[in-house]
Parts: C-alpha cells; sequence; structure tokens
C-alpha cells in the first residue's frame, strides 16, 4: 500500500491499524492484543493467578460477524455428488490410470500419435552396442553378436586385468549410443578434442582419431569422465584394450552411422528417446 | 496460470490419472511448449513412463501435439494449459447434463466417452449396451439400435464431434506443408458432424457368471469385427455444452426474476436461435414476436397479449435479458448474451459482499462498481451512512482486497488540492488467459471463486465485463 506524505491524509492505513481496527470491530475479546498485553503482562508476575478478564485460552479465530450461508442440497446437488465419486473410482480401474511400475498396456490407434511416443513401436534397447546397431539396417543376428562379442571382450578385460577395474564403467560409457562409430568426423567432435587437458590418453585419443579409418566418436560428457579418473601406470595397457575392442568393433560398425545424403551421423537426429534407455546390469560401480 | 490453478491441476490430475501423469502435467504446464527430451530431463521420471502419461494426456485432450516450431525434422512439441485439464471438475455436470437431455442412454453414453477420451463409434455403442443390460432385468438386454440412435442424436445437436484428422509425419515433412503451430481445430473438419455409415447388429452381453463361458466370450470378443468405422474418433464437444450452461443460466435468472413463464419465453427464444447464433455473438439474430408465439410449448402456450407483456417487461429489466431490435412482425426481439451475463456476475459478486459484510457493505460496493472512482467523502455522501461507519466499512473492503486504494494528486493552476483519496474499485474474476470469448465462457463457472489474486492480468478483460456501455443507468433503489 501507498503511504504518501503528503499532508491531509485521510485514510492512513497501516498494519498496526488494521488489527487494532479488526479488534475494535470484531469485540476485542480475543486477548491476543499485543498493545495492551504488553503493559499488562509487565504487571503479572510468574506463579500469581490469571487476571479476571481472562479466563479461558484466546480462541484460535476471530468471531465471525456473518455466517456463511447453507450449502446447496437437494436432488441435483446429491446426483453430481454421487457420480463425482463415482467417476474419480471409475478412472481410477481404467488403463488410463499409470501406476508407477505398470506394465505396457495398448489402448489406442497409435498412429493418432507422435511417433516418439508410440509405445507400439518398441525397440529393443538393450546396451549400448546393440542400440545403436538398431539404426543401421541390419538384422538380429548381427545385434546378438555384436552384444555377445562386448560381453566377450569386457569379460576378458575384467579377468585379465582386474587393476584397471574401476575403469570398466568407462568402456561402457564410451560404448553408449553417443559414442558410435562414423566413417567421418562429426564436426562438432573435432575441436573439443583439440583442447583437452594434456594428458597422455588424451594425446593417445587425438592420434586415434587422425590415424584410425573408423573414428570414435566421443560426446564431450563422456570425455572428463575418462580423463579424470586416469592413471598414469594403467594409461598403456587401456591403450592397448581400446585397440583390442576397436578391431572388434571396426567392421561391424563401420557403414552403420553413414546413411543417405546427410553429412551428420544418425546421432546428430537422435530425438533423445534412448536417452536414459542403456541397462545398467554390466555396470560394477557408479558413473561420476 | 496462477500457482493456485496448477496446483489444482495438478490434484485433479493426480485423482484421475495417478502420480506420474501428474508429474508430467505439471511440468508441461509449467512452461511452453516442451519436447520429450525436456520433459524427461526436468521430471525425471522413466522414458516409458513419460511416454504413458503423455499418451494419456492427449487422449483425453488435455494436452496438445504439434510439429516442432524450428523447423522440419525436430521432434514433437507438447504443450498442456490449464482450461483444459480445469474442465475435468465439471465431468459431473456435463453427464447430468446429458441424461437430463437424452436419457440413461446419452448419460451412459457421455460418461463413457468422459472416461476414455476419445473412441470410435463401435466401441462405445457396444460398451454402453453392455453396461445398460447389467442393469435391466434378467433375459433383456438392450439393442445396439437405441444406443446408435441415442448417439446420432448427441451428435446431431453438436454435443459429440469427431476429433481432427491427427497431423501425419510424412505431412509434415514435405517442404510444402506450412509448419503449423497449432492443432487443427475440429470444426475445420468438414465432416466433424456427420455420423458414420456403421452396421451394428446385435444386442447388448450381460455379463456372464461361468467361467468358462466367460472366456469363451472373451475369445469371441477379442478378434477385431471391423464395422466400416475405423480410424474415426470421437470426443465430447465441451464447448457445446458450455453454451447449454450459458442457456441454462440465463433461463433460471429470468425464472427467477420474473416468473416460470418468462423463463420458458427465453429458452423458446435461444433454441430458436441456437442454429443461426454464432457461439461467441453478443446477442442473438433477431426474433419477431410471431414467430416466438408459435414456438411456444403447448404447456406454457399464452395469449398473444400476454406475450407481448413478457417482452416488454423483459425490455425494460434493468438486467437487459432481452432488447428490442424492431418494430417489424409485431416487434423484433433479441437476448443480449454478453450483457445479460456480465450482469449476473455482477450481481453475484454482490450477494457475495452482502453475506460476507452485509447490507450496508453491499450498498458502498455496488456504488463503487457503478461510478468506478470515489473519493472518502462522497462515499459517505451517496451511500447515506454515517462517516465513521462508512469509513470502517470501506477499510474493511480494502483489507479483503475487494476494494483498492489509489492515491491521485489533483493539481489545478490556481490551487493544489492538499492530497485527494481516490478510492477506487476492482473487480475480483479469475480469467483463463485467451481469447475475450473464452473468458466471458469462463466467468460463468469461476465467477464465485474470489481469491487474493492482483487482478492485474485481467484488468482488460474485467473492464470489459462490466463496463457501462454509455446507456445511463436508472438510479437502484438499495
Amino acid at each position: 500500500m501507498t503511504r504518501g506524505t503528503t499532508k491531509g491524509f485521510i485514510f492512513q492505513p497501516t498494519d498496526d491499524s488494521a488489527e487494532s481496527l479488526h479488534k475494535r470491530l470484531v469485540g476485542g475479546m480475543s486477548g491476543r492484543g499485543r498493545g495492551r498485553r504488553g503493559a499488562e503482562g509487565a504487571s503479572v508476575t510468574r506463579g500469581e493467578p490469571l487476571l479476571p478478564s481472562v479466563q479461558q485460552p484466546s480462541p484460535l479465530f476471530p468471531a465471525m460477524e456473518h455466517k456463511p450461508l447453507p450449502l446447496t442440497c437437494g436432488e441435483e446437488a446429491e446426483y453430481l455428488l454421487a457420480l463425482k465419486q463415482e467417476l474419480r473410482g471409475a478412472m481410477g480401474a481404467r488403463p488410463g490410470f499409470i501406476q508407477p511400475h505398470a506394465g505396457h498396456r495398448s489402448h489406442a490407434d497409435w498412429k493418432r500419435f507422435p511417433k516418439e511416443i508410440q509405445l507400439c513401436v518398441r525397440r529393443s534397447l538393450k546396451t549400448g552396442v546393440s542400440g545403436a546397431a538398431q539404426r543401421s539396417k541390419r538384422g538380429r543376428a548381427d545385434e546378438q553378436k555384436a552384444s555377445v562379442k562386448e560381453k566377450q571382450v569386457l569379460l576378458k578385460l575384467e579377468v585379465s586385468q582386474p587393476q584397471i577395474r574401476q575403469h570398466q564403467v568407462h568402456f561402457t560409457a564410451v560404448n553408449t549410443p553417443h559414442s558410435a562409430f562414423n566413417t567421418r568426423c562429426h564436426p562438432q567432435c573435432c575441436p573439443p578434442l583439440s583442447s583437452p587437458p594434456s594428458t597422455r590418453f588424451a594425446r593417445y585419443l587425438r592420434l586415434r582419431c587422425r590415424h584410425v579409418a573408423a573414428v570414435r566418436h566421443f560426446s564431450f560428457n563422456h570425455l572428463p569422465h575418462v580423463v579424470v579418473t586416469e592413471t598414469l601406470a594403467n594409461e598403456e595397457q587401456r591403450g592397448s584394450e581400446e585397440e583390442k575392442e576397436d578391431n572388434h568393433e571396426v567392421d561391424e560398425e563401420y557403414e552403420e552411422e553413414l546413411e543417405e545424403d546427410t553429412d551428420y551421423i544418425m546421432s546428430y537426429f537422435d530425438n533423445g528417446e534412448d536417452f536414459g534407455t542403456e541397462s545398467d546390469d554390466d555396470m560394477d560401480e557408479a558413473v561420476y | 496460470m496462477t500457482s493456485q490453478e496448477v496446483r489444482l491441476c495438478g490434484l485433479l490430475l493426480r485423482e484421475h490419472f495417478g502420480e506420474v501423469v501428474e508429474k508430467v502435467g505439471t511440468q508441461l504446464l509449467r512452461g511452453e511448449a516442451q519436447n520429450l527430451r525436456n520433459i524427461l530431463q526436468e521430471t525425471g521420471v522413466s522414458l516409458d513412463l513419460v511416454k504413458k502419461s503423455l499418451c494419456v494426456l492427449v487422449q483425453h485432450g488435455t494436452c496438445m501435439f504439434s510439429t516442432g516450431r524450428k523447423g522440419l525434422g525436430r521432434p514433437s512439441e507438447y504443450r498442456a494449459s490449464c482450461h483444459l485439464i480445469l474442465r475435468i471438475l465439471r465431468y459431473p455436470r456435463y453427464i447430468y447434463t446429458a441424461k437430463t437431455l437424452y436419457g440413461d442412454t446419452g448419460e451412459l453414453i457421455v460418461e463413457e466417452m468422459l472416461q476414455r477420451g476419445r473412441v470410435t463409434m463401435s466401441d462405445i455403442v457396444k460398451v454402453v449396451a453392455d453396461r445398460l443390460t447389467q442393469t435391466m432385468e434378467e433375459g433383456q438386454s438392450m439393442d445396439y439400435k437405441e444406443v446408435s440412435s441415442a448417439f446420432s442424436k448427441l451428435v446431431e445437436t453438436h454435443f459429440l464431434q469427431r476429433c481432427p484428422r491427427a497431423a501425419s509425419k510424412g505431412a509434415a515433412d514435405t517442404p510444402e506443408a506450412p509448419v503449423r503451430a497449432e492443432p487443427p481445430a475440429p470444426e475445420s473438419f468438414a465432416d466433424c458432424y456427420s455420423v458414420p455409415q456403421v452396421t451394428l447388429v446385435g444386442r447388448g452381453k450381460r455379463q456372464l457368471e461361468d467361467a468358462e463361458e466367460q472366456s469363451v466370450a472373451k475369445k469371441a470378443r477379442m478378434d477385431s469385427e471391423t464395422h466400416g468405422d475405423e480410424g474415426i474418433y470421437w470426443q465430447v464437444n465441451f464447448e457445446r455444452f458450455h453454451l447449454h450452461f450459458r442457456d441454462q443460466a440465463i433461463v433460471t435468472a429470468v425464472a427467477n426474476k420474473l416468473d416460470q413463464t418468462g423463463g420458458e419465453i427465453v429458452r423458446t427464444m435461444l433454441r430458436m436461435s441456437e442454429v443461426t447464433t454464432p457461439p461467441d455473438a453478443a446477442c442473438t439474430k433477431p426474433l419477431s414476436a410471431n414467430e416466438i408465439f408459435r414456438s411456444l410449448p403447448a404447456a406454457y402456450t399464452v395469449p398473444r397479449q400476454v406475450l407481448d407483456q413478457y417482452l416488454t417487461l423483459l425490455v425494460d429489466d434493468p438486467m437487459e435479458f432481452v432488447g428490442k431490435a424492431g418494430e417489424s412482425g409485431g416487434g423484433l426481439y433479441v437476448v443480449n448474451l454478453h450483457r445479460v451475463l456480465s450482469n449476473l456476475a455482477r450481481a453475484t459478486l454482490e450477494s457475495v459482499v452482502q453475506e460476507r459484510f452485509g447490507s450496508r457493505s453491499a450498498r458502498i460496493f455496488r456504488l463503487l462498481l457503478k461510478k468506478k472512482h470515489l473519493e472518502q467523502k462522497q462515499v459517505e455522501d451517496f451511500a447515506m451512512i454515517p462517516a465513521k461507519e462508512a469509513k470502517d466499512m470501506l477499510y474493511t473492503l480494502l483489507s479483503q482486497n475487494l476494494v483498492q486504494l489509489q492515491l491521485c494528486f489533483l493539481r489545478s493552476i490556481a490551487r493544489a488540492r492538499p492530497g485527494a483519496v481516490l478510492v477506487r474499485m476492482l473487480e475480483r474474476f479469475v480469467f483463463s488467459s485467451g481469447n475475450p470469448q473464452d473468458s466471458r465462457l469462463c466467468a460463468i463457472s469461476h465467477f464465485l471463486s474470489l481469491h487474493r489474486q492482483p487482478a492485474l492480468n485481467c484488468q482488460d478483460a474485467a473492464s470489459e465485463l462490466l463496463q457501462d456501455r454509455g446507456k445511463p443507468h436508472p438510479q437502484t433503489s438499495v
């Protein structure tokens, strides 16, 4: 509320006056008056009985001057109420009522919805590699081969190199759909590689970018993960592991990303439906 | 969209669709159009559940999707708005209206359609026939034909409409097709209200007690019988129901003010102009007194002179129910839709103030509504209330946010007034954002919600609704 400084102000609403005014209007019997209480409270000492004007605790709410009208009753109102309750109950039983752990049930004509939320067209998104592989027009057999091969490689790594176990996560992280191979380096991925923190592993990556025909495309948010927890002692081993993996997967993934006449890899058109769908089965530790 | 509205919408979604849909819906309400990735990131719900929730929201008409704005090949964007979700509050009223107009069959049709969102004609006929058969006695069952005829009647009177054709991705990819920001309105679809030719022969099935028979029956139902209307989905036409509520409110008001016969006369006028009046018209097309006389229902036939008297009374009433548009044909009359609604809203506000603060405060309130700006002294004079009490009451209204205080310095060349205080009226309506036509319809459903909101964003709508149109009002007695 604006409070002016001009003279001749008729109305000067302040918070204090509001309360005192309201008290006067209401009857002032609630013992919550701060102004009065303070003066009296000073004279009341501990242990003495309360003043005669205060017989009971102050009421919770001020008394109402005008009571509200009764609710609308009648046949119509009751019928509407019954309808409302019935509707709520019935909606709970319908497939539209989504429980957090419900299974999938198709209940609608899927052509009427945008493609990305159509649940009938389900893709098997088991692991990152197989998901990435789906985008190319390969058969099921190849997918299984790829996933089996990847598992074998990982298993080998786990068994033979226990000391770099804590880095397993980075292999799987690296193999997510965002790090799929392509024949041409995506323009977006090159600049970050040119200015990473100067560790031996990062330099190794840059070398690989130029040498290997199937360039590994790293998404930037994985790069710091890879670099940060790296230890110098394991770099060479990791380098060799990567090479092994590269050889396994180079042939399979070589042609997958380049389709049609675009210059961009398929993950450029990724519309986010595979986000967060990779399973966590292969991860032993948390991702940092 | 106020925060309380968003909260209410969230609670409604939770009651009807579960907590997951509540999360997704609230997220959609918070911002502008969002794509799937945004929603995933913001809500933290798993992808499958988000997809399902979006499907449910779209199915029930509470969420719209459209191709991305930034160009072709972009993911779809979704948006929701409060007024679409707040319609859920009125579902019982829609069902009850269908019951009064078309009986139990109509009621069940509308109820099932509201529960399912969008449905084909054959599906709904079967479901409703089954439900009706349950309630009937042993051995009787409901024929599909009856249900189909009730359905057709609902479509004829525009209470149900076809869903607009879904925008296919193929069409959006062609460079010639313009990228549309809004999905097409159902009315733009030519066959919006045409019932397809379906062959539905059969009767409703009673739920079988025997488990074996039940499994056999289930199998029989599972194999899809094509009825010739695949892909044609129907939805409830909410706007038509709102128009019906508006008409009902007007007729009830007239019946309360005059009597039942007057109400029937206005109902006849509204029914005659149902088809010719567009939904957002300010008044109906002119009707001659002769036509009205001929169309009165049999139960309320009155002599011609009495009809003329009623019409004259309605024209002279301060609520301005009916206006006179000419003299030909015994007098041309129109129903002033917008004016009636605004007067009704104003009367409701006044009655609210009267019930909460007393009749003298209501007098002050009415005065301020009419005069817009008044000084303290003027309020006392016009309302004929002693100064002290007037001050008290004004201050109570001010503390309840029904009246606003505005400081205004009046400067004249000769001398400066020390400091005149103007008390300005601010009406408290809740409007959803949108075109003014929408806001007027919402006024009917929302005019009892007085909450503590600054009406800054709806001031233009309020003034439009309540301003004097230049016609001098007779000084109403208190």
